[in-house]
Parts: structure tokens; C-alpha cells; sequence
């Protein structure tokens, strides 16, 4: 019987625990996007959500590439469950936002337990709807000015939820740092 | 009898922590032997028992811990009871529990009703094979896991705490159970801090010093002049703060836990509420505060009947399970947290929750996660964090449980020290009636579902 202790996975082994936490945090922000279908007409709200869950995916996990397995998890489910208005596009989204935040956990580790980090990671990840947002609307044949312009508006809207997502993962990464689930 | 593990060297040390909480030990465990593992609390008991059984998860470590394996052994090799019951139990009933062991060893069904009885008739646990798990006392739980990992036949068995949740009898019982065990060659790992009602089958002691290593002897706690009773509490005049009148409270079927309890609980005393297990002290206390609703009765608390706002820090309750009420990041967070919710000025949060901390002999885990503490760490972070407030009233379901002799001591001053120093009313409750005589003002006695007063 040895080892008896299972050791932390290194920087490309994933775990069954980080793995397990990914899985949950792919199918909590599908679900919460299901569930939470509000119609507000405010643009980029779903950025809410999307941006806390892959900051959570990538910060409760040493994995570096946790918000991007995450995001191919919630994307795929997205697309299988012909969720949201996008159809495969709904990959692209995911993944977008997802390389942004481990792109910024690559460069710096530490910065899933920072307030202010972590909403400028979410605000940038939030700005990537201008890119995913101009090449839906190109592909349906908008004027370009008008799409620049509606884009833009968009992406405006993610920020700004992307800000609000990322402020709310310091405290649940805390708390669950404090009882021990994450290390 | 052969050695059936061996631990070569080992060092544990937890993540985000400099010291190692284990340090190069060496020891071996041969058949059929008892050893009992003894040390201050928090000095790694329960983390080497975790290393024995392979349950430590996250954390570096160095050495190795070996097993010979036998091989068409259809015995578990380690069983391991934990210290805190509650969470090791995965069915809802007390049959479904023992045999779940048998039927991942893929016993033949029709032999594990009798293998089921056979095992909790070991233990002293005569409940009904469907009665609810959760409708169990915490020291009831303890036989039940006992019972579920004797049905199974360990090479290896690993009880942390037992004597924290088990009454006299279960003791006895345990006793018989493990001078049984030995005779058919099972090894048997003590973590405990009062080893004295299993003295007389344990052949060896191991003493953990609390820097990680192995010191000689057993642990005794320290050298203390003989403890005396404290002087009684003294106030003016009786003033009632608690009236019982005829309360009854029926559990599981028609058998009433206690019936026709009356008593009543003046202002500035102390009282014990004693019993063996199972006999309703937690539901006693419970129906007191307001979280359960007995079938008949009336219970007036400070002033009027139980309820949650009105006592809004007036009443504390520390719960037997820590685990329960604590749920802050950090140690110095938890005790504040109550002081914070009744509006206190910061100066005075930070010099109640600094005063709680010190009483509690914890200033030095303020930073940390109460989360992460031992069991017996826990208890002494939630019994701060209700003496943080100083309600009018208190009430503790075992407050001593998890501890050692010596933090033992110091509670039980400290409890004295509040009750003395803030005239805070205090019942206590103790599964050995024996403990502690002479340090409540009146003891009242649960047996037989009646409430006698001594």
C-alpha cells in the first residue's frame, strides 16, 4: 500500500478532482443560463454568468487550462442542448472567453483571490462578444458600420457583466478554500 | 502474530503549512495487539489514523506505510471509524447501514441478516434493522459504525475518540468487543485522550509529542494539582430564567424519548443534564432552544416561550457536532461573526473576540480556517464563539467532547469563570454521570425516559 497519499497533478495532468470541478462548473453555467432566461433587454447580461463560471472553472483548479475545458464543456452542451440563438457558434463564444481568463491565470497565477483582477479579467473576457458578436452579424449580412456599431454596444453590455462576474469568484473561492475543498 | 503494517519514516505535512504535522515515524502493527495513540489536541492523532487508513488527500508527504496483502482474503484490510460520526454514515437505516459492507464484499444475501444482528448486538445498538439512521444519538452513530465495519471483518481497526461519544456501557461493551477481536487476531488502533476504561486491553501506548514525533510513555496532559470543585454560584435570590413543565417528546413509533420532564433553571446557576446514549439529552436541549417542538408541555425560556428572535442573543447553543455552527473562513471571523450581527461597536468586537480566543487558549489560530482544525479545535472555536456574546443563557450539548484532559480542565474553569464573572446561567450536558461531580449546582438525570433530579 503505497503511496497511501495521492499527490496534487502537475501542470498537464488533470486530476479526477479538477476534473470533477470542471465538469460542475461547465454544466452550472448552462444551466444557470437556462434557468435564469430573463428577458431584460440589457445586452451581455448572459457575460454574467459565463465569465463567473470559467473564472471559477480556472481558479479552483491548478489545470491550466480549466476555463477552456470548461468553456468546450458548456459549449458542446450549449450546441447539443440547441440552446441560445447561435447554434455552433456557441463554441466560439465559450471558448473566447475561456482562453482570455487562462491566458491572464497563465500570466498570473495568483489572481483568482484579487478583487480587482479578477473583474479586469472578467471585463476583458466580457469584451471578446465584440468579436463573436461582429462575426455572427456578418455572417447574417449586416452593413458593416451598423455591425461596428452594434458590436460595440454589445460588447459594452458584456464588460460591464464580466466586471460583475468577476467580483463575485474572490469570495466563493475563499470559502471554499476555507473548508478545505479546494487547496 | 505477524506484522500487518508498517510505517517506515513517514512525514505528512498539510498544504499552505510549513511545520509537518507527522515527522519521520516509525512503527509497526502486528495481529491481534491493541495501541492506543495518545497526545495533546491537534498533535496529528487523527491525521496518522487517516495516513493508516489511505484517506489523506491533499498535502506532501515522505516515507512509506506498507501492508502485506493476503491474498483470497475477502476481509477489508483497514476500518476505521472517524471522530465525528455523522460524517461517515451513507444509508438511512440502521440494517442498510451494517450491510453495506457485506454487500460490496458480495456476501450472500441470506447470511447477512444474521451477520447484521450478530454485529450490532456487539456493540449494544438493539434498534430495529429499519430504524432511521438520523433518528440516532451521536454516541448510537458510533456503535452503528462500529457494527458496520466489525460485520466486515478488518485486519485493521482504527477507532478515533470512542470514548468521546460512548457512554459508560458502550465502553464496557467496546471492551468486550475488543478483547473478542484481538483473540481472532485483528489489530486494533486507539486515538484517545482517556484511555482508562480500555486500559486493561491495550498492550501498547504511542505518544505523539505535538511537534510530529513519537515520545515515550503515554500522554497524560499536564501535571495539575487535584482538581476541587469550584464554589457554587451564588445569587441573590432564585430567580427562574427556564420553566420545563410536563414536557414529553415522542422520537421514532410510538415510544416517547422522555416524558413528563419538569424542572426548572434559576438565574446565575449551573446544571449538568447527565444520561447514558440514546437517551434524549440532545432533544432535552433542543426543545429548550426552540428547534424542536415537544408533543406536550410548555417550555417558558427567559421569559416566554422559545423563540428564535426573541432570544436573539440572549440564548447560546453550542451543539455537539463543531461542524454544525461553524461556517466562517477564519477562526477570528467566526467568534466575531455573533458580536457583528448584534451591532457591537468594532473596538468592542475586537476585544470580546480577542478576550473568547484567549479564554479558549486559541489566540493562535486566528488566521486560520476553523474548517481545517481538529475535531477537539472545533469544539473550542464554537464554545468561543458563544461565549464571545455572553448570553444570558447557556446551553451546551457535551462541551468537553474531542478534548484532552488538560483543555478539558480549562473549559470547565472557563465555564465556571463566565458563570462566576457575567452570572451566565449554564446547562451542560455529559453522557457519564460520573464526570465532573461537584460542578454543577444540581444535576438532572435522564433514565428510563424520566428526568430525575440529584
Amino acid at each position: 500500500m503505497n503511496p497511501v497519499v495521492e499527490q496534487a497533478g502537475g501542470l498537464f495532468r488533470l486530476s479526477l478532482k479538477e476534473a470533477l470541478f470542471i465538469g460542475f462548473c461547465a454544466v452550472f453555467a448552462v444551466l444557470a443560463r437556462m434557468m435564469l432566461r430573463l428577458h431584460l433587454h440589457i445586452s451581455g447580461h448572459a457575460m454574467l454568468v459565463t465569465a463567473f463560471f470559467l473564472l471559477l472553472a480556472r481558479g479552483s483548479v491548478r489545470y491550466r487550462f480549466g476555463a477552456s475545458f470548461a468553456g468546450l464543456l458548456a459549449g458542446s452542451a450549449s450546441i447539443f442542448l440547441g440552446f441560445a440563438k447561435s447554434g455552433p457558434f456557441m463554441l466560439v463564444k465559450y471558448l473566447a472567453v475561456a482562453l482570455v481568463i487562462d491566458l491572464a491565470g497563465l500570466l498570473m497565477p495568483g489572481l483568482f483571490r484579487n478583487y480587482f483582477w479578477c473583474a479586469l479579467v472578467g471585463g476583458c473576457a466580457g469584451a471578446t462578444k465584440f468579436f463573436t458578436a461582429y462575426s455572427v452579424n456578418f455572417l447574417a449580412g449586416m452593413d458593416r458600420t451598423v455591425n461596428f456599431q452594434a458590436s460595440l454596444f454589445e460588447a459594452a453590455g458584456a464588460i460591464l457583466f464580466g466586471v460583475l462576474g468577476g467580483l463575485l469568484v474572490p469570495v466563493v473561492l475563499r470559502r471554499l478554500h476555507a473548508y478545505g475543498v479546494i487547496s | 502474530m505477524g506484522v500487518i503494517l508498517r510505517l517506515k519514516k513517514f512525514s505528512f505535512t498539510y498544504p499552505e503549512v510549513e511545520t509537518p504535522v507527522l515527522q519521520d515515524l516509525d512503527l509497526e502493527v502486528e495481529a491481534g495487539r491493541c495501541y492506543c495513540l495518545t497526545g495533546p489536541t491537534g498533535s496529528g492523532k487523527t491525521t496518522l489514523a487517516l495516513a493508516l487508513k489511505g484517506l489523506l488527500s491533499a498535502g506532501r508527504y515522505e516515507g512509506e506505510i506498507d501492508m502485506p496483502s493476503v491474498d483470497g482474503s475477502p476481509a477489508m484490510a483497514v476500518g476505521m471509524v472517524l471522530q465525528d460520526p455523522e460524517v461517515q454514515l451513507l444509508t438511512s437505516t440502521v440494517g442498510a447501514e451494517v450491510a453495506f459492507g457485506l454487500e460490496n464484499l458480495c456476501v450472500e444475501p441470506a447470511e447477512m441478516p444474521q451477520r447484521v444482528i450478530t454485529a450490532l448486538q456487539a456493540v449494544g445498538l438493539e434498534k430495529p434493522l429499519d430504524y432511521p439512521v438520523d433518528k440516532l444519538s451521536m454516541g448510537q452513530k458510533y456503535r452503528l459504525l462500529i457494527a458496520a465495519l466489525l460485520v466486515m471483518e478488518p485486519r485493521l481497526l482504527i477507532l478515533d475518540e470512542p470514548g468521546a461519544q460512548l457512554d459508560p456501557e458502550g465502553l464496557d461493551l467496546l471492551r468486550k468487543c475488543l478483547r473478542r477481536l484481538k483473540q481472532s487476531g485483528v489489530a486494533i488502533i486507539l486515538c484517545e485522550h482517556r484511555p482508562e476504561s480500555l486500559l486493561s486491553e491495550i498492550d501498547t501506548f504511542w505518544q505523539l509529542d505535538g511537534s510530529g514525533k513519537f515520545a515515550d510513555g503515554r500522554y497524560r496532559g499536564e501535571e495539575h494539582a487535584p482538581l476541587e470543585p469550584p464554589p457554587p454560584s451564588t445569587t441573590a435570590e432564585a430567580e427562574p430564567v427556564l420553566q420545563v413543565q410536563d414536557l414529553s417528546f415522542v422520537g421514532v413509533g410510538e415510544q416517547p424519548v422522555w416524558s413528563q420532564v419538569s424542572f426548572a433553571v434559576d438565574k446565575g446557576r449551573r446544571y449538568a443534564v447527565t444520561g447514558l446514549n440514546g437517551t434524549g439529552k440532545t432533544t432535552l436541549l433542543r426543545c429548550l432552544a426552540g428547534f424542536l417542538s415537544p408533543q406536550q408541555g410548555a417550555v417558558q425560556i427567559l421569559g416566554g416561550a422559545p423563540d428564535a428572535y426573541r432570544l436573539r442573543g440572549r440564548l447560546g447553543c453550542l451543539f455537539q457536532n463543531p461542524q454544525k455552527q461553524i461556517f466562517e473562513n477564519t477562526v477570528g471571523e467566526e467568534v466575531a461573526f455573533p458580536l457583528k450581527r448584534f451591532g457591537l461597536l468594532s473596538g468592542t468586537v475586537e476585544e470580546r473576540t480577542a478576550e473568547a480566543l484567549a479564554a479558549c487558549g486559541i489566540s493562535h489560530l486566528v488566521d486560520q480556517s476553523p474548517h481545517k482544525l481538529s475535531y477537539g479545535q472545533k469544539h473550542l472555536v464554537a464554545l468561543a464563539s458563544v461565549l464571545a456574546p455572553r448570553p444570558e443563557l447557556l446551553l451546551l450539548d457535551d462541551p468537553l467532547a474531542g478534548l484532552d484532559d488538560g483543555h478539558s480542565r480549562a473549559v470547565m474553569e472557563l465555564l465556571v469563570h463566565y458563570n462566576l464573572q457575567h452570572g451566565m446561567t449554564m446547562l451542560w450536558t455529559f453522557h457519564d454521570p460520573e464526570a465532573w461531580p461537584g460542578w454543577a449546582d444540581q444535576v438532572l438525570h435522564l433514565e428510563g425516559g424520566r428526568l430525575v433530579a440529584r
